[in-house]
């Protein structure tokens, strides 16, 4: 970390990079901030940790054509990058993209719960989190579940941090193939009441990288695709139709699921996504920078037994 | 009708499926009349959307149908919807939404035939999850 | 002050209406009072996440007008001053000329029972403005002496009605001590900010680059907005059904893109930092302006539930320093 942060200042002097996007802590220890800054002597501030909540990448398109950004991220997070350059939404040559060895990502709302108490510092050990110097929780079990079945990307980093990759283990998908076992009413049973509690605040849609439009169909009037107000009709519709705008393109990475204030499992539908996708047509989301979109292409023996 | 019949809301692509519902008539083939169309110019302009509006509004089910791969008059515009189609419908399955609601084929402008099946086929499996209103329904 | 058990206390107060108590995820009809603030400020039971205010219903040829009469008495136990100071701040909002009916109806049938604050957190600085957490607000306040047993105190007439009050013993001597050292222990763990604003700068503090630096992170989600107990902006729908046309009014956050967007298709505040920087300037500059009060009750909610990790107090505080800086 001290080694890329030298050579970090060392291009903000030199005018190779306009500026630095990362994390500096922040006054709740359990989620840091984001920060963004051109002085070379603001560098040194940057952490790196489980408790860097939001993807970056969405803090990219505030510097379209401003020149090239350094910035923190994670083999999930360097995929949603992949997806915004092959959607042409960045350049690559304006991005200076630097590694971050990954052990996941925790969700400050869910670590809360968990504890239940005022949160006033945290310490990383091992495979637990021990909060307060008193309580001790599984990271594993404040992570959204999109930690536990991420995929691996085609590595193109300008720089990375040493240290050792300790993504919790590659699970096969396996919960949501349980899931997919269950009778449609015990499924909604489910969706409703962990999604009623949704406040529509769009923190999910604020703070991921593929919802760039200037205006989303929630917020259009004509056609009213989705009424405002709270009942779980219209929450689902909104998620529902959300998901399905993230097909292919979704990476994973989590950051909506951290980002709800309201512990929702939103990383059980993005993970549904992941797994049809690969499963069905070998497809993985962000891949390189390269790869096509998947409603972007088609191919002549796609999957298509469901259609009579 | 009765109103407890159920409402089947069907987009069916001009230059494929419509024909086949016109031909089918005109061969004085007989088919529910719960099926409701809405002409669409191709099954590609169908956006996965329509599906969730539909059954939010009161819609008991939803068939979508247009020309067989290889066949669409743009070419390209059904094997584009064939990928829409599966993820809305994966989606839609995955919340606990009766899959019986959701119906896709393909019916080509000769198929008079297999629209009377179809019609018949997508109104006999919404009528076995008719008797409780789609979960996305909402009521005022 | 009068000295109850909170079982009777929650009884007597049913007896005036559905009472809603604080627990950690809102005020609920059921629940345990908790020992922290809540997650959710009390705003709602004034101005509902979702209220029809009317309806148009189609009889064949005719049309009948319904209209809304919120007239359901509640009760909400234990709100915090924070609470408190929130509601009286939008309610110079809603019941300056014009009057809002809906929210008048709402204001005179329910009844405010405060609590005073013995719960503070990291995030809190309540103290930086003029109340603090032993401020009696509300138609009563009361302090909870222990897990059986409160003080309480009528303030408003609607309070002083609510209950018999002769029936119930003084408080004595010792418990008021106990009561006042607890309260100036909570004082004492807050964080107190300096606030000392020239609001004849407004437009400056807008301009600078210290507020768009120090808002950076803000995602623009509605997170902070909805769980605020100052926040009040509103919009208002119409939707129709079968048979119906709904006047619907529902929250809105100021955080959002078609918030400021005008028919035309011009957004003034279409960047994100611009709303972002525009909700700080409302609480501290333009809402003092008006009112003569922030618009910030020092709650902290804003903080605890901010995705990004952006805290409002080190915006107030490099203000504060872009104030002091050029005076100086």
């Amino acid at each position: 970390m001290e080694k890329v942060k030298e050579e970090l200042k060392r291009l903000l002097q030199e005018g190779e990079i306009k500026g630095v996007l990362g994390f500096v802590p922040s006054s709740s220890p359990q989620k840091n901030r984001v920060f963004y800054t051109e002085n070379p002597d603001d560098v040194s501030r940057f952490t790196v940790s489980l408790f860097n909540t939001p993807n970056l990448t969405t803090y990219l398109f505030r510097f379209k054509d401003k020149g090239k950004i350094a910035l923190f991220l994670r083999p999930c997070e360097q995929r949603a990058l992949n997806v915004l350059i092959s959607e042409g939404k960045i350049k690559r040559e304006d991005v200076f993209v630097i590694g971050v060895p990954c052990q996941g990502a925790v969700d400050p709302f869910r670590l809360e719960e968990q504890v239940d108490a005022e949160i006033n510092s945290v310490e990383v050990k091992d495979d637990k989190i021990l909060v307060n110097n008193a309580i001790s929780v599984y990271i594993k079990e404040v992570m959204p579940y999109s930690c536990r079945v991420c995929e691996d990307v085609e590595e193109d980093v300008d720089i990375k941090i040493d240290g050792e990759d300790k993504r919790p283990s590659h699970e096969e998908y396996s919960k949501i193939e349980d899931f997919d076992k269950k009778t449609p009413s015990e499924k909604w049973a489910f969706f409703k009441e962990t999604f009623e509690r949704c406040t529509r605040c769009y923190a999910c849609r604020e703070v991921c990288p593929m919802c760039y439009c200037e205006q989303c169909f929630v917020d259009s009037y004509d056609p009213l695709w989705v009424e405002p107000g709270l009942s779980l009709q219209d929450i689902m519709s909104y998620h529902l139709i959300k998901m399905y705008h993230m097909a292919g393109r979704c990476t994973n990475c989590g950051a909506c699921e951290r980002a709800c204030p309201e512990n929702i499992p939103l990383s059980l539908l993005t993970s549904m996504l992941a797994h049809r996708l690969k499963r069905d047509f070998g497809y993985i989301s962000g891949k390189n920078g390269t790869q096509k979109v998947f409603l972007g292409e088609y191919h002549y023996e796609d999957k298509g037994d469901f259609i009579k | 009708m009765d109103t407890k019949d159920p409402k089947i809301l069907s987009f069916l692509c001009n230059w494929c499926s419509y024909a086949g519902a016109d031909l089918a008539g005109t061969s004085r083939l007989q088919y529910p009349p719960n099926v409701r169309v809405i002409r669409v110019p191709c099954s590609g302009r169908v956006n996965p959307q329509f599906i969730v509006k539909a059954l939010r509004d009161g819609a008991d089910g939803v068939w979508i149908s247009g020309c067989h791969p290889g066949d669409c008059h743009y070419n390209s515009g059904n094997y584009f919807a064939r990928r829409r189609f599966y993820i809305m419908k994966e989606l839609i399955e995955f919340v606990g939404i009766e899959p019986e609601r959701l119906t896709f084929s393909w019916v080509s402008a000769s198929e008079g035939k297999k629209f009377q099946e179809m019609a018949i086929y997508v109104t006999e499996r919404v009528k076995k999850v008719k008797d409780k209103k789609s979960p996305l329904y909402k009521e005022i | 002050m009068k000295k109850i058990k909170l079982k009777d206390f929650k009884k007597a107060l049913s007896k005036w209406g559905e009472v809603y108590i604080r627990t950690r995820d809102g005020f609920l009809k059921e629940g345990r009072l908790s020992s922290k603030k809540s997650k959710k400020s009390p705003k709602e039971f004034l101005l509902p996440r979702e209220e029809v205010l009317l309806a148009i219903h189609k009889k064949g040829a005719d049309t009948e007008v319904l209209e809304a009469h919120p007239s359901k008495k509640k009760v909400v136990m234990g709100a915090l001053p924070c609470d408190m100071k929130g509601l009286e701040l939008t309610t110079k909002n809603f019941l300056n000329s014009p009057e809002d009916p809906y929210y008048k109806k709402r204001v005179e049938n329910t009844l405010f029972v405060s609590e005073m604050c013995q719960y503070p957190s990291s995030s809190c600085f309540c103290t930086s403005f003029d109340y603090g957490p032993s401020s009696k607000m509300g138609d009563i306040t009361y302090f909870r002496l222990n897990d059986d047993n409160v003080l309480c105190e009528p303030i408003s007439e609607k309070g002083k009605k609510a209950l018999l009050w002769e029936q119930y013993p003084d408080a004595g001597e010792k418990d008021l001590e106990i009561m006042e050292k607890m309260l100036r222990e909570t004082a004492k763990r807050l964080q107190k900010l300096n606030i000392s604003y020239d609001f004849s700068r407004a437009r400056e503090v807008y301009a600078s680059s210290e507020l768009k630096d120090a808002v950076f992170s803000c995602l623009n989600c509605g997170a902070c907005t909805y769980v605020c107990p100052t926040c009040y902006c509103f919009d208002i729908r119409d939707i129709e059904r079968k048979d119906f046309v709904l006047r619907e009014r529902v929250w809105d956050s100021c955080m959002f893109f078609v918030y400021s967007l005008e028919a035309s298709g011009h957004n003034p505040r279409k960047n994100r930092s611009k709303r972002a920087e525009n909700r700080f300037m409302h609480k501290f500059f333009y809402q003092p302006l008006q009112y003569k009060e922030f618009g910030c009750t020092g709650c902290g909610r804003c903080v605890d539930v901010c995705p990004a990790g952006y805290d409002i107090r080190e915006t107030i505080r490099s203000i504060q320093s872009f104030m002091e800086g050029k005076n100086g």
